[in-house]
């Protein structure tokens, strides 16, 4: 139950500071950190519509652009997994350094995500139809 | 005669009217049925049949290890929404509202719950009980935490977005369709036939509010249709 009310009580970490009142530095960092982890979520639906089309042309040729989009993803589950919020009680200061030694960390899985969606877009933009992909073989 | 035309012409004029008034048979308000629709001209001539987009078909497991698939709601209307148990984001604000919604549903059984989680790598069937109980649903059958990789499906990730793109590009046009369909806190209305009737932000009030208003409007729908079908 004490989960099922802090759920109905959190407040969201979308709202603007001035709504929850003057936000700590360790506070205004979790909630950099929450925008960059759901902003990069609301991505994670295109690595997997990229990964679908990619699979769709049937050619071994995708095969590094669907391992790239995988292993973003990977990289972005390992981080949530992993990912333990400080006890509100601990101190600020090491509150703020985990959370901005996360945002590190999700800086580099948004670099990741950028990287892999860029070269699948290119190649999906080179090659509007599966059938014009050249199998290995042939190369 | 005069007097008939200056005093009862006027009364009886507001007579009819009042009766036409009151008597008009009452539309009942509906929600409309979202997303693309086809109209198929029928082979014997008659009025061309409209088909509504409906929900994908999908079949998962939930939290009791029960599989579920469209069937499972036949004749209820449900809610879904996309989650995963170590998100630290917007979920646990997301099932929070769904939370009050179900509280106020939890023993109407012409409502159910259906949360997708788009992790099944992590989302075990026993991570997903432990997530309901966490919440305080007991009863699967009422909140089904549901999963497309219960049987280690290498393609388990693949399904949930697929069903994720397909749940909101049903209900939307794709030139409105804003795309991070599976992590965005969007709550799916679902009627007792498959089709979207509503799809609302978890993270704004106001949308939350409406989810409320609109889901006793379904009801009211569907009971009206029971009954049809039970008058027949």
């Amino acid at each position: 139950m004490a989960l099922v009310a802090c759920l109905a009580a959190c407040s969201s970490p979308n709202k603007p500071i001035a709504e929850n009142g003057p936000a700590s530095p360790a506070a205004a960092a979790e909630m950099a950190l929450m925008n960059r982890h759901d902003s990069l979520m609301a991505q994670t639906s295109q690595l997997y519509e990229f990964k679908s089309k990619l699979s769709g042309y049937h050619s071994q040729a995708t095969a590094p652009y669907i391992h790239g989009l995988l292993a973003a993803d990977a990289a972005m589950m390992d981080w949530m997994h992993h990912y333990k919020a400080p006890d509100t009680t601990a101190a600020p200061a090491s509150r703020l350094a985990y959370f901005q030694q996360q945002q590190q960390v999700l800086t580099s899985v948004r670099r990741q995500y950028r990287a892999t969606l860029d070269s699948a877009i290119k190649f999906t933009t080179q090659h509007p139809a599966g059938d014009d992909v050249a199998p290995p073989t042939s190369r | 005669m005069v007097l008939f035309n200056r005093l009862l012409l006027p009364a009886l004029a507001a007579a009819l009217l009042t009766t036409a008034c009151t008597e008009a048979p009452k539309e009942a308000v509906r929600l409309p049925i979202m997303g693309e629709r086809d109209v198929r001209p029928r082979a014997d001539g008659g009025p061309a049949d409209t088909v509504f987009a409906t929900v994908p078909r999908f079949r998962l497991v939930d939290q009791a290890g029960q599989t579920i698939t469209n069937q499972t709601f036949a004749g209820r209307a449900y809610v879904a929404d996309f989650f995963f148990a170590t998100c630290p984001g917007i979920c646990p604000k997301m099932q929070g509202e769904l939370l009050k919604v179900y509280t106020k549903y939890a023993t109407d059984p012409r409502v159910a719950f259906l949360s997708h989680t788009i992790d099944p790598a992590h989302d075990s069937i026993s991570v997903l009980q432990d997530y309901a109980h966490r919440l305080d649903v007991r009863d699967a059958a009422r909140w089904h935490f549901a999963t497309t990789g219960a049987h280690g499906e290498p393609t388990a990730k693949d399904t949930v977005f697929q069903l994720a793109q397909a749940y909101f590009t049903a209900a939307l046009p794709d030139k409105q369709a804003p795309g991070g369909f599976a992590h965005n806190g969007t709550f799916a209305l679902v009627d007792d036939q498959g089709h979207i009737r509503g799809l609302y932000d978890s993270l704004n009030p106001k949308e939350v509010a409406r989810l409320f208003t609109e889901l006793p409007i379904l009801l009211a729908e569907i009971d009206g249709r029971k009954k049809g079908v039970a008058g027949k």
